[in-house]
């Protein structure tokens, strides 16, 4: 069976709603305790970045996607059904990814459930 | 004091020439030096979308076959600008948008226009079909960082009718003496009509798929609609003002988190995209007729 993994990369200021809503451990371990999928939070700090008041600065143009200063969410599971309703909570809580490249690293099936659902759930569109 | 008049209209002295012009001599009253130029006298070429002026950093790889790159410094010598255009088909003419998209450059290459005064002048024959008039005219000179301090609607149906009409021209004047006065003064406070969006002053809301949220669709702001005593209100929260669409740090985390990392996707896909679309290149010659001309 294929590894289901959806990769969720959410980069400076990306999961914004109104209040503002910062990723929390928190919220992504009630997610997983109610979905049954496993999530994991990876902050990444790209190398070059410096603060310049509220805002970050980096070269990415001259980066990888997974260097560039983000906060990425892995989901992963057996089931489908379960990473589905995770990827729909995460959509609802952060909204989508706001790139294509948003989704790097997901795997095929996963990439394409997490697409399916950004195209359904994401109200931000 | 040099203000610019840009006249987006291919029409020789019509009513956008003409406002245009009538602004200039309020402006020039002012103390302000003035200069025109006609966008549509000029070839400005699609953009192809590859990205190569930003991701090599070169300059659009049309800049010696076309107008927009003299047009575009053309601008940079001025203080501020009146921009003209006439509202056909519920929006401005082509031109406008043709410029807005060869913009891509300034990824690589900053706006010189940031924190300038500018205001439009938007001529149009019949009510009810200008919906989107200052649509094209507020994204050009938002995403060249300009102030916009006025817009204008002008109610005219015969060529060149604007020529004989005083209320017109004193719209149009009033435009021009503002850019002067925005220029000489430092105050770009917006002199029109309010609108709904408090940043860019339009009232074309889109109702988001959530069915609660609302947004302008131009600057990107968010908030929430009420209905009062009968009367619709939309609200947008005071943080999110600074973060509109055009604002320089919207833009420079656009350019940052959302166009520049796409190299390294590029790159990576590539190899398989190749094969991928080898089999739509097979699939109907699409350019068999590009020697034929109409």
């Amino acid at each position: 069976m294929e590894d289901l993994i959806a990769v969720l990369r959410y980069f400076p200021l990306d999961p914004v709603t109104n209040p503002p809503n910062p990723i929390r451990q928190a919220n992504l371990e009630k997610i997983a305790i109610e979905t049954g999928a496993s999530i994991l939070l990876h902050t990444v700090v790209n190398k070059g970045q410096t603060i310049d008041g509220n805002v970050i600065r980096e070269d990415t143009m001259n980066s990888t996607i997974e260097e560039v200063s983000q906060e990425a969410i892995t989901v992963s599971c057996e089931d489908e059904t379960a990473l589905r309703s995770a990827v729909r909570e995460l959509i609802k809580l952060y909204r989508a990814p706001r790139t294509v490249f948003g989704t790097w690293g997901s795997s095929p099936r996963g990439r394409e459930i997490v697409c399916r659902l950004c195209d359904e759930y994401d109200g931000w569109y | 004091m040099k203000i610019l008049g840009v006249v987006g209209s291919c029409r020789r002295l019509g009513n956008t020439e003409i406002l245009v012009k009538e602004a200039l001599m309020a402006a020039q009253q002012e103390g302000a030096e003035v200069d025109i130029v006609r966008w549509t006298n000029y070839q400005i070429m699609p953009c192809e979308g590859d990205a190569v002026c930003m991701f090599l950093g070169n300059d659009c790889k049309h800049k010696e076959k076309d107008g927009h790159d003299y047009l575009l410094n053309m601008m940079y010598e001025f203080d501020g600008v009146v921009l003209g255009a006439p509202c056909y088909i519920l929006e401005v003419e082509a031109v406008i948008k043709q410029f807005i998209d060869r913009l891509f450059i300034l990824s690589s290459r900053p706006s010189k226009m940031i924190g300038k005064p500018a205001a439009i002048i938007v001529p149009y024959a019949t009510r009810g079909w200008t919906s989107y008039a200052f649509l094209q005219p507020t994204i050009v000179l938002h995403f060249l960082g300009m102030h916009i301090i006025d817009k204008q609607l002008i109610h005219i149906q015969a060529m060149s009718e604007t020529a004989g009409d005083s209320l017109a021209q004193e719209k149009a004047r009033r435009v021009g003496k503002e850019v002067a006065y925005a220029v000489r003064t430092g105050d770009h406070s917006y002199k029109g009509d309010p609108g709904i969006c408090p940043v860019c002053h339009e009232r074309n809301i889109r109702i988001m798929s959530d069915n609660r949220t609302i947004e302008c669709g131009i600057c990107a702001i968010r908030g929430r609609l009420s209905v009062v005593d009968g009367e619709i209100r939309a609200e947008f929260p005071q943080e999110q003002l600074p973060w509109h669409r055009f604002a320089p740090e919207s833009l420079y985390r656009h350019s940052t988190y959302e166009i520049k990392p796409s190299k390294d996707y590029f790159i990576r896909k590539w190899p398989a995209l190749k094969q991928d679309r080898a089999k739509y290149k097979e699939f109907l010659d699409i350019d068999r007729r590009a020697g034929e001309t109409r």
